[in-house]
C-alpha cells in the first residue's frame, strides 16, 4: 500500500544533518589532533592507539550532545515549530477513535486508574472526550495487586464521566513484557481504533495535548508516531526534585536538539506518545531475536524497535517540543536511578545485535548507536580514565629511559604538553556544561519571575551534586555493561515510585566498592603520581562521598528544604497543573476504598471481590499450567483457614492456582458463611 | 475443592442468601421462600447449582449474554445483586418468579458491556529483522571455526 507522502524538503533535512554532524565530526576531528599531542610520547603504539580510540568515542559522545542542543537552543529562542508538521485548529472536532492504553507491571492500582480517571476527566470538560477509550492492559504477577487491581477499576469505572469507558484486563501470561501487552491488545482491539497512546503507569497528559496529538494525527496521514516529551514531576527527594529541575531547565533545549535534525525520522519513548495503530499493526510485530539472552530472545528496549520499524515502513515518527503538559514521574533515589538504568542498559546492548540489521533507516541506526553509547561511554570513559592511570604508574615504576641503546645525539625526553591538557580539559567542560547554560537562558527568557528566583543558584547546585554522582553512575553503568556481555539477565523488577528514602545500612551495602574504590585510587595517585592529584578529586571524591550522597539526596525533608530556600524549583511546583490535583485526589478517593484483606483472602470473604473476580476470570483468559503439589498444598491451607481458622499463609504459586480455580473460589466463599466467619 | 460440612439445605441457602446481603428478619422469610421455590435436593451442591442456574437461565432467555459462561452470568447476577441493593429492590423474585426485574437486567447489560469491548481481531506479524550481509558472513565464519573445531 502506498503511503501519503511526507510534506518535507529533503535538503532542508539534508542541510541540518550536515550542520549538526558537520560541526561534531570536525569538534572530534580538532580535540584529537590536539589528544595527540598531549598524550605521552614515551608509550607503546597500542597504547596510544587506545588511548586516542578511547578519546574518540567519548569525546564524539559529548560533541554530538553539544552540537544538537546548540541547534536546539537557537530553535527554541525563534520559537520554530518542526518543519513537516501540518497544525489543526484547536476547535477541530474529532472524528477518530483513540485508545488511551496504560500497561501496568505489580504497579500501585490506585495511583495509575487515578492517573487514567484525571485525564477522562479533563478530556470530558474539553468536549472530546466521547474520542477515547481507556485500557488498563495488565500484566500483574502478584496475586494480591492484582485483585486488588480488578477492584479497584471497578471502583474506578464508577468514577469515569458520563460516556466515557474504562476497560480492564489482565494476560495470564506476560509474554513479551511491555511489546507483548500492547501487541496483545492490537490482536484483539486494535481495529476498532485509529490511533492509541501509550503510556507508562506513571504518565500524566494534560486533556488539551492528547486533543492535540489526536488531531496531529488526523490531520498529518504519514505520521505513524507523534512523541510528546514527557516533564518529570509530583516528586519530592532531593535526587528527584533535582532531575525534575534538570529535566525543565535543560530538557527542552535537548528535545528541540534532537527534533531538529531527526525532524520526520524521530524515535519513539515507549510512552506519552500516540500511534497509528494501522501503522503499528502492519510494521511493528516483533520477532524473537535468535541466540539467548542478553542479546537474543524478546526484544526488551522495544520503543527504539518500534520506531525504527514503523519508519522502515515509510511512516514518519515526529518528536514534538511543542507538545506540553506531558508529565510522567522520575525514580525517588539514585539506587532506582540505577535499577531503572539496569534493565534499560540490557535492552540497550541488545540493540547492538539490531543496529547492523537489514533496510532501517539511517537515523533509526543512530537512534541505536545512541542508546548503546549512553551505557557505553561509561565503560569507555572508565577505560580512558584507567590507562591514564596505569601509564602515570608505569612510568613511575619503570622510570624514562632518556638515553636509548641506540646511540643517538639527542635524549628521549618525555613530553608533557601541560598548556594542551588544560586547553583540552577546558573544551571539554565547556562542551559538558555550556548546553546546561543555554538551556538556563531559555528557561530565564521564557520563564515567569517566579521562576527566576534561586535558577541559577540551582544550575550549579545540579553541576556541583550530578558531578559527584558522575563517578558512581559511570561505575554502576560499567558494572551492568560487564553483567549484560557475561550474560546475566536483569529479570523484570516493577520501579520504585514511591518517596522512600535508602537507609545508610542500604547504601553501604551497594556503594561499599565505590567508597573502597575512591579510596584505594585516591591513595595510590596521592603515593604514585601526585601531579594527578587534583585532576583525579572530582571523581574519586564523588566515590568517596557516594554513600552519604546517595542517602542524602534521597531524603524527602532535604528536597522540601531546598524547596524552601528556592532551590530545583520547576514551575509546576509553583503552580500545579489541574490534572496533577486532580489525579491526587482521585488517588486519595480510590486509597479510601482500598480493600484492607488482600489477595485470595478478599476473593473468599468478600461476596462483591468474589463475584467480579469469578466474572472477570473468563474475560482474562486460561489458567497458566500449575503443579498439581502447588495446587494440593493451596487448597489444604484454604481448607485449614475456613475450618480451623488458621493463618491463610500461602506462597506466590499457591496464591496464584486459588485465584484461577472458579469452583473452590465459589465453594470457600459459601463456606466461610457456613462456618459463621463471615 | 473445599470440603463443606454436611448442613441442612436451609443452612446453605441462609448462607448463600447472606452472602448476597440478606440479614436479620429478611433473611429467615427469605430462606423460606427460597426453599420452597427449589423444592427438595438431596445435598447441598445441588441446592447452590440451582440457586446459581436459575437466575443463569433467565438472563441467557434475554439473549444479551450468549458470549459468556455459565459462571460469569452467574457472577454478573451476583455482582449486581450486591452492589444495586438487591435485597431491597428484588427480594428473593430472581428465584422465585418466572424472570429477572428488567432493571436488573439492564443494569447487567451495562455490566457486561462495561467489561471489555466486543473483539476485533488483528493479527501483528513479526518483522524480519535481518543482519546484513557482512555480519553475517562474519558470524558464519565463527560458526564455521567452531564447527571445524568440533569435528
Amino acid at each position: 500500500m502506498k503511503r501519503p507522502e511526507i510534506n518535507l524538503n529533503p535538503q532542508r533535512i539534508y542541510n541540518r544533518r550536515l550542520k549538526v554532524f558537520g560541526l561534531t565530526i570536525v569538534s572530534i576531528v580538532l580535540a584529537t589532533l590536539k589528544w595527540t599531542t598531549v598524550i605521552p610520547t614515551d608509550i607503546t603504539l597500542l597504547t596510544r592507539f587506545l588511548m586516542i580510540g578511547l578519546f574518540v568515542l567519548t569525546f564524539g559522545w559529548i560533541a554530538l550532545f553539544f552540537w544538537s542542543s546548540v541547534f536546539g537552543f537557537f530553535k527554541l529562542l525563534k520559537r520554530s515549530k518542526v518543519p513537516g508538521v501540518v497544525w489543526s485548529a484547536p476547535e477541530r472536532r474529532l472524528s477518530t477513535r483513540t485508545a488511551v492504553l496504560m500497561p501496568v507491571y505489580n504497579e500501585s492500582p490506585q495511583s495509575t486508574a487515578a492517573n487514567l480517571l484525571a485525564m477522562a476527566d479533563e478530556l470530558a470538560a474539553s468536549g472530546q472526550g466521547k474520542a477515547f477509550d481507556f485500557f488498563i492492559l495488565s500484566d500483574t504477577t502478584n496475586p494480591k495487586i492484582w485483585v486488588e487491581e480488578e477492584m479497584n477499576w471497578h471502583e474506578a469505572q464508577k468514577l469515569m464521566p458520563e460516556g466515557m469507558k474504562l476497560y480492564y484486563r489482565r494476560r495470564p501470561r506476560n509474554e513479551a513484557r511491555k511489546s507483548g501487552n500492547i501487541e496483545d491488545f492490537c490482536n484483539k482491539w486494535g481495529a476498532g481504533y485509529d490511533f492509541m497512546v501509550v503510556l507508562d503507569a506513571d504518565s500524566l497528559i494534560e486533556a488539551k495535548t492528547v486533543v492535540t496529538m489526536a488531531q496531529l494525527m488526523e490531520v498529518n496521514p504519514q505520521a505513524g508516531i507523534i512523541q510528546a516529551p514527557p516533564q518529570c514531576v509530583n516528586k519530592h527527594t532531593l535526587f528527584a526534585r533535582m532531575q525534575q529541575f534538570a529535566g525543565k531547565v535543560y530538557g527542552p533545549i535537548v528535545s528541540a536538539g534532537l527534533a531538529y535534525w531527526q525532524v520526520s525520522d524521530s524515535n519513539y519513548w515507549g510512552h506519552n506518545a500516540i500511534i497509528r495503530v494501522k501503522a503499528f499493526i502492519e510494521c511493528c510485530g516483533l520477532p524473537v531475536l535468535k541466540g539467548r539472552a542478553p542479546f537474543g530472545g524478546h526484544i526488551l528496549s522495544h520503543d527504539f524497535v518500534e520506531a525504527a520499524l514503523i519508519r522502515r515502513g515509510g511512516w514518519a515518527a515526529w518528536l514534538l517540543p511543542e507538545l506540553k503538559g506531558s508529565y510522567e514521574e522520575c525514580p525517588p533515589t539514585m539506587i532506582d536511578y540505577a535499577m531503572r538504568d539496569r534493565r534499560w542498559c540490557q535492552g540497550e546492548m541488545q540493540h547492538i545485535k539490531i543496529l547492523v540489521a537489514r533496510d532501517f533507516h539511517p537515523v533509526s541506526r543512530l537512534h541505536f548507536t545512541i542508546g548503546v553509547m549512553s551505557y557505553l561511554s561509561s565503560p569507555l570513559w572508565m577505560g580512558l580514565l584507567l590507562t591514564g592511570i596505569m601509564i602515570a604508574l608505569g612510568r613511575d615504576i619503570f622510570p624514562p629511559v632518556y638515553f636509548s641503546e641506540v646511540r643517538s645525539l639527542f635524549p628521549n625526553w618525555p613530553v608533557f604538553d601541560k598548556i594542551g591538557t588544560i586547553m583540552l580539559f577546558v573544551i571539554s567542560m565547556l562542551m559538558l556544561f555550556l548546553p546546561k547554560f543555554l538551556g538556563l537562558v531559555v528557561y530565564l527568557l521564557q520563564g515567569g519571575a517566579a521562576l527566576r528566583k534561586g535558577a541559577v543558584k540551582s544550575v550549579f547546585a545540579e553541576i556541583v551534586i550530578s558531578t559527584l554522582m558522575a563517578p558512581v553512575m559511570m561505575l554502576f553503568q560499567s558494572k551492568f555493561v560487564l553483567d549484560v556481555f557475561l550474560g546475566r539477565d536483569a529479570g523484570w523488577k516493577t520501579q520504585n515510585r514511591d518517596d522512600t528514602s535508602t537507609s545508610w545500612r542500604y547504601a553501604c551495602q551497594l556503594h561499599g566498592w565505590h567508597t573502597f574504590l575512591g579510596v584505594l585510587t585516591l591513595a595510590v595517585v596521592w603515593r604514585y603520581t601526585p601531579e594527578l592529584f587534583w585532576w583525579m578529586l572530582p571523581i574519586t571524591l564523588g566515590l568517596i562521598l557516594s554513600i552519604p550522597v546517595s542517602v542524602l539526596t534521597s531524603r524527602e525533608s532535604l528536597g522540601l528544604w531546598f524547596q524552601k530556600h528556592h532551590l530545583f524549583v520547576i514551575p509546576e511546583e509553583l503552580r500545579e497543573p489541574a490534572i496533577i490535583g486532580k489525579a491526587r485526589k482521585y488517588r486519595q478517593k480510590l486509597e479510601i476504598l482500598r480493600p484492607s484483606q488482600p489477595g485470595v483472602e478478599l476473593v473468599v470473604c468478600n461476596g462483591q471481590a468474589n463475584a467480579l473476580h469469578l466474572l472477570m476470570l473468563a474475560v482474562n483468559g486460561p489458567a497458566p499450567q500449575s503443579d498439581a503439589v502447588t495446587t494440593a498444598a493451596a487448597q489444604i491451607k484454604l481448607e485449614n483457614y475456613i475450618n480451623h481458622k488458621m493463618p491463610l499463609d500461602l506462597t506466590r504459586d499457591e496464591e496464584v492456582s486459588l485465584l484461577y480455580d472458579r469452583d473452590v473460589l465459589n465453594q470457600a466463599h459459601l463456606a466461610l458463611q457456613l462456618e459463621g466467619h463471615l | 475443592m473445599v470440603a463443606v460440612k454436611v448442613q441442612s439445605l436451609k443452612d446453605i441457602i441462609r448462607a448463600y442468601l447472606q452472602n448476597l446481603g440478606f440479614s436479620g428478619q429478611k433473611l429467615e422469610a427469605a430462606v423460606d421462600d427460597v426453599a420452597a421455590c427449589a423444592g427438595d435436593y438431596s445435598d447441598g451442591g445441588s441446592v447452590v447449582d440451582f440457586l446459581d442456574a436459575l437466575p443463569v437461565s433467565h438472563m441467557r432467555r434475554q439473549g444479551k449474554f450468549a458470549s459468556m459462561t455459565d459462571y460469569q452470568i452467574a457472577a454478573l447476577f451476583k455482582l449486581v445483586f450486591i452492589e444495586h441493593d438487591g435485597v431491597r429492590r428484588w427480594g428473593t423474585s430472581p428465584w422465585c418468579q418466572k424472570g429477572l426485574p428488567a432493571e436488573m437486567l439492564v443494569l447487567a447489560e451495562r455490566y457486561a458491556a462495561d467489561m471489555l469491548p466486543a473483539y476485533q481481531a488483528s493479527r501483528m506479524k513479526a518483522q524480519p529483522i535481518e543482519s546484513l550481509r557482512p555480519v553475517r558472513w562474519f558470524t558464519r565464519l565463527f560458526r564455521r571455526r567452531r564447527h571445524h573445531e568440533a569435528a
